[in-house]
């Protein structure tokens, strides 16, 4: 198991290296110059040039990639173009509010949706599932920018319930992490229904019955846990969704978080910001792959077998 | 079947669901169209607890305003974004400071004379304190105004200052020379960008200067969470007004949509920019009032004069007489809350042309005017701007109307940074832009947009070179009596509207939403708001 | 995106192919949420084909006279910024909502099902370096390279399609790959390498028909989230160069009225919901009716 691990974990540093590259690549294909960005209203040929100098921009390809590699090795996550803050202070002010919000959305949908999910297979073809399923499809088929302002009316505005943006106290988590976790939710609900529904139909499960075991005990018990197999790839794949749907929902609620700060850097071209906040993200949804592919091995020991 | 049926229910309640949410947000208030501009005047220094119309001030003194992006840094001489001028406005103080007026009067500077052609000289107010308990000095004034020198931002406002002749005679008098008679001295140590910084701080901060501002100004800093807010709160030892709030949350919020629902669901006290179709009902409802002014800021297409198809004037002027820039006004700026625009000159500036003809609007004359150039069967241009909702709408619809004339547009819609580099690079032929006099002057302003000397500046969309223009422009900033000047300037509009190298589309009017029990808060052209007046009343 | 591995079935002769087709529609039939999904599906297709017959207004003429206009007897959903009738807009746009989708995952699909052929076939060296690249692809979020594909090639049609279906292709590579995995131990596949087929044809003929199931399915759910991407991108201003009537874009010009004229977010809103629903049933029943293993 831990050859495994340490064999993942080594596999994961041509991953991040193949990531910087294309981050680089695309940003040094990208028209449009931080230069002229940062400059504004005053940009002159002159004023551009000096600047240019300033933030090391005149050399080639190979020349930038090195040197930013280098200084990456060394920890040296550069500094901002704009604020000529480090970037690693940048990114490790934005980082745990959507690692918060992230996580908030996801346990929202994994309840939500296991729990939809549970209850529509155990009830099958009854209204509640089909009301239930259709939800979660809807949920799953609204564009969460829009879902994110018609909650804002609603909760913020019409009722005076919840704040309308920003991120200090936990009733702000609440909009930002429900629009976040509704498409995962219908995801979840889906996938837990449909994988129960095989499990349930299992002889294993005749047996326990036959064995006298109460209903709730066999559905917990035994079709719970192997139907989990599917649904924790699925909550795996879903956190790639949530830190790419974090990237709206935290424009529009106004948080201050990696998505938001990645947009807004691309936009001002800002290289340091976006290929070190690029790279975290990339960084935690591969450790978060891998402790998924651990969490299958306590799961369903056959698979951690596997893993030898 | 009745699966079906529960099925089609289901979705039907969805969508009446959906349908009843979004409506619920639309306002059952009609907007008024024809408002009083709510302009608040204040009782500056009003210690009363009782207001004269009978309103009881509230003891809460706190003030979270919505402003839209967050500033790089507060040094002054960094670039210039009209939220951090803003910000600095409050921290820093000037030399001198423009009045209601728009005329330069003391600030810092007590009192000051120009002693010839080329020199001036500024005496300082004694016993100015810096928020880190400091005194104010000339040396302070000097070491301030000869750093903008070295960066690339703040170097072009200082290039007419001869600042190796800048000197601190003693503790609090400064003697500026200048490289040639410059007629918009006192309009630039007005500037924001000529703020006066502590020199000791500044120097020992050095390349890092700006995310823990000191100056002298009616607020200091206290903190400053990155893309989150910056709070500043009230300086107790100000030379000036004291501030009546003791704290101002800046909030940044980038998504218009959710400042103004922050701003009337009470979540912030001010909106420092409240877009045009939001303006009604933030006027028209209880919870809320508008500020507006009007400002120097002008919406404008610009033709590359530098480009073939427009090189030629007839070519531009036919463009113009195939615009209807009344209904693009009303469409896209919206009619209210904006004042048309005959000349780059905004309304209320000293100089404006109020004579110039207008292009009318006349497809005949266009398709005329096109023959006239050599392009009898039309021509085809590219629109290069930056895509967002308003710019679209404007896009949209002079493709429509252009098409009468024979003019096929392409559309370009350019994403903010390759749109800069590419403006600033000169590769487009047509743009859309807005821009406002930093220096409030027109003299000024029409020099960064016309000078040839200026062709490769952003401020110069249009790239225009004239001799005549540019001979009247470079007397205007060497004359110092206002009323020539101003007949100068008159006379520059005549020339520069005959070249049509722009269409004047809208002055868009700063538009500034607050709580409605907010008072003492001042509309300025400059839109550089101050906060030291702002109470709140039960 | 939902992945799942499907075993395929081995199937050699003709009439047990047709007879399967019939099996899966028969399946596919009884699945009463799928053929809901085909329905909507049949609507949008009309609406794309036939959106000029079914309406006489023009979707990109202004008519400033009849701007923000509620939905009313003429103009039933209502009229837009410019005064345009938002039902004819909406109906356009079903052109380019389905073009987008079709075309950007075909896009991804051929280039994954490629990727993912000569990964799972030649295994080793191959193997690894191209489950590298596609580990690098879903390593980044898919929006944020949507924005770098697009900001680096420029804003339009074309180039959203691009952007994703690259950020598309994980999906198709790795299910292909699986299912080529499963596959190669199988005897006829051996049989064929001994006769002395080429690669190529063994992939094409043998492999590929094999492992249609879960790229139909894949594909089919994936539609629904091109259109949200391609939404998502006009909303950032990054998609669509107007006037084109996409649906995106328009929420993204209606969030300013959003207050007061919402019905010009509501109903491009609504079409998306409606399109991406109608894929996700389409493709949940053809999974249904693909997998043998689900009796009803």
């Amino acid at each position: 198991m831990t050859k495994y691990i340490l064999r993942r974990i080594l596999m994961m540093i041509p991953v991040m290296m193949g990531v910087t590259l294309v981050v680089f690549t695309l940003l040094y294909i990208t028209p449009g110059d931080p230069v002229d960005a940062l400059l504004g209203d005053e940009a002159t040929p002159e004023a551009a040039e000096q600047l240019r100098e300033e933030l090391g921009l005149n050399g080639g390809y190979f020349t930038r990639y090195f040197t930013y590699v280098g200084n990456l090795l060394k920890g040296d996550l550069g500094i901002c173009y704009s604020t000529k803050q480090p970037v690693m202070d940048r990114i490790a002010s934005a980082f745990p509010n959507t690692m918060k919000l992230a996580g908030l959305s996801l346990a929202i949908a994994v309840i939500t949706g296991m729990l939809m999910g549970t209850i529509s297979a155990i009830k099958q073809n009854s209204i509640f599932d089909h009301v239930a399923m259709f939800f979660a499809m809807v949920g799953n088929a609204m564009p969460n920018f829009w879902q994110g302002l018609l909650l804002m009316l609603v909760f913020a505005l019409n009722w005076r319930l919840l704040p309308a943006s920003g991120f200090t106290t936990w009733r702000h988590m609440i909009l930002p992490a429900i629009t976040m976790g509704t498409s995962s939710a219908a995801a979840l609900a889906r996938m837990t229904r449909s994988s129960m529904l095989e499990v349930i139909r299992q002889d294993y499960i005749d047996t326990a019955r036959a064995k006298g075991q109460s209903e709730l005990r066999v559905t917990i018990d035994h079709a719970l846990k192997n139907a989990l197999i599917p649904v924790v790839t699925t909550i795996g794949m879903q956190l790639g969704r949530q830190l790419g749907g974090a990237v709206l929902t935290e424009s529009i609620f106004a948080v201050p978080g990696l998505g938001r700060l990645m947009v807004d850097a691309i936009r001002a071209r800002n290289y340091p910001v976006v290929q070190s906040g690029v790279l975290v993200i990339a960084l935690v949804f591969s450790v978060v792959n891998l402790l998924v592919d651990i969490l299958y091995a306590y799961i369903d020991p056959r698979i951690g077998a596997r893993y030898e | 079947m009745r699966k079906l049926l529960s099925r089609g229910i289901a979705l039907m309640l969805v969508m009446v669901m959906v349908l009843a949410l979004a409506a619920c947000g639309g306002g059952n208030d009609t907007p008024d169209q024809g408002n009083q501009p709510s302009n608040n005047t204040p009782s500056p220094g009003g210690s009363d607890s009782t207001e004269p119309d009978g309103e009881k001030v509230s003891s809460k003194d706190t003030m979270i305003v919505a402003i839209d992006r967050e500033p790089a840094s507060m040094d002054p001489a960094g670039n210039t974004v009209s939220m951090k001028r803003l910000m600095e406005n409050a921290i820093y103080d000037t030399l001198l400071k423009f009045d209601s007026e728009l005329t330069p009067t003391a600030a810092l500077a007590e009192s000051w004379e120009q002693l010839d052609d080329l020199t001036w000289q500024f005496n300082l107010r004694e016993g100015v304190l810096f928020h880190n308990g400091e005194e104010m000095k000339a040396s302070d004034v000097v070491y301030s105004f000869k750093r903008l020198e070295d960066h690339a931002t703040s170097a072009p406002n200082v290039a007419k200052l001869d600042l190796d002749a800048l000197e601190a005679k003693d503790d609090y008098t400064v003697i500026l020379k200048t490289t040639e008679p410059y007629a918009f001295l006192e309009a630039l140590l007005c500037n924001q960008g000529m703020s006066i910084v502590n020199e000791n701080v500044v120097s020992a901060a050095g390349e890092n200067y700006g995310r823990e501002p000191i100056g002298t100004g009616p607020f200091k800093f206290v903190s400053w969470a990155a893309g989150d807010n910056i709070v500043i709160e009230r300086n107790d030892d100000y030379w000036g007004d004291v501030a009546l709030l003791k704290t101002i949350t800046f909030r940044i919020i980038t998504e218009a949509a959710s400042r103004t629902i922050d701003l009337e669901s009470g979540g912030v006290d001010m909106n420092l920019l409240v877009s045009a179709t939001d303006a009604d009902r933030i006027d028209s409802s209880p919870d809320t009032q508008l500020f507006r002014n009007t400002t120097t800021n002008i919406r404008y297409i610009a033709f590359n004069t530098q480009k073939d198809v427009f090189k030629d004037k007839l070519v531009r002027q036919a463009f113009y007489h195939a615009t209807d820039v009344d209904i693009i006004r009303e469409v896209v700026y919206t009619s209210n809350y904006s004042a048309p625009a005959i000349s780059p000159v905004g309304p209320g500036l000293p100089g404006r042309n109020e004579n110039l003809e207008p292009y009318t609007y006349d497809i005949e004359k266009a398709k005329q005017l096109l023959a006239d150039a050599g392009y009898p069967n039309g021509v085809e241009v590219e629109f290069m701007y930056l895509a967002n909702s308003q710019n679209n709408m404007l896009a949209e619809m002079l493709m429509d109307m252009w098409k009468d004339a024979g003019i096929t547009l392409v559309l370009k819609p350019t994403e903010s940074a390759t749109l800069t580099s590419a403006l600033n690079a000169g590769e487009h032929e047509m743009c859309s832009a807005g821009t406002s006099f930093q220096l409030v002057d027109p003299g000024d302003g029409l020099y960064r947009f016309f000078h040839t000397d200026n062709m490769n500046a952003s401020t110069s969309r249009s790239k225009l070179s004239n001799p005549d223009i540019d001979a009247l422009l470079d007397q205007i900033i060497v004359t110092t009596d206002a009323e020539k000047r101003n007949q100068m300037v008159k006379d520059v509009q005549v020339l520069i509207h005959e070249e049509a190298p722009f269409i004047y589309l809208a002055h868009p009017m700063g538009l500034v939403g607050a709580s409605s029990n907010l008072r003492g808060f001042n509309t300025v052209v400059t839109s550089m708001y101050d906060f030291n007046y702002v109470y709140f009343v039960e | 995106m939902s992945v799942i591995e499907v075993k395929p079935e081995l199937d050699m002769s003709d009439v047990k192919r047709r007879s399967q087709l019939q099996e899966i529609w028969r399946r596919f039939k009884k699945n009463k949420r799928a053929l809901v999904g085909l329905v909507m599906l049949v609507i949008l297709i009309i609406a794309a084909l036939f959106a000029p017959v079914l309406t006489p207004y023009d979707p990109l003429e202004p008519n400033y006279a009849n701007r923000l206009q509620s939905p009313n007897g003429s103009h039933w959903f209502g009229t837009d910024e410019l005064g345009r009738d938002i039902l004819t807009r909406v109906l356009y746009g079903t052109r380019i909502s389905l073009t987008v989708g079709l075309i950007a995952v075909t896009i991804s699909c051929i280039a994954g099902c490629v990727l993912g052929s000569i990964a799972g076939y030649y295994g080793g060296k191959i193997d690894n370096v191209i489950m590298r690249f596609i580990d690098v692809i879903m390593a980044i979020p898919a929006i944020l390279l949507n924005i770098s594909i697009v900001a680096a090639l420029g804003t339009g049609l074309e180039n959203v399609m691009i952007a994703i279906g690259i950020s598309s292709i994980p999906g198709y590579c790795r299910i292909m790959r699986a299912s080529i995995l499963s596959l190669s131990g199988q005897e006829f596949i051996e049989a064929s390498k001994a006769a002395g087929a080429k690669d190529l044809h063994i992939i094409v003929t043998h492999i590929w028909p094999n492992s249609l199931a879960p790229i139909i399915i894949q594909a089919t759910l994936r539609i629904g989230g091109a259109i949200l991407a391609c939404a998502s991108m006009s909303f950032i201003g990054l998609g669509i160069v107007p006037p084109t009537p996409e649906w995106g874009a328009m929420l993204s010009t209606g969030r300013d009225f959003l207050r007061d004229a919402p019905h010009l977010t509501a109903f491009p809103g609504m079409a998306i919901m409606f399109s991406v629903l109608a894929m996700n049933l389409m493709g949940d029943g053809l999974r249904d009716a693909l997998d043998p293993k689900l009796k009803d």
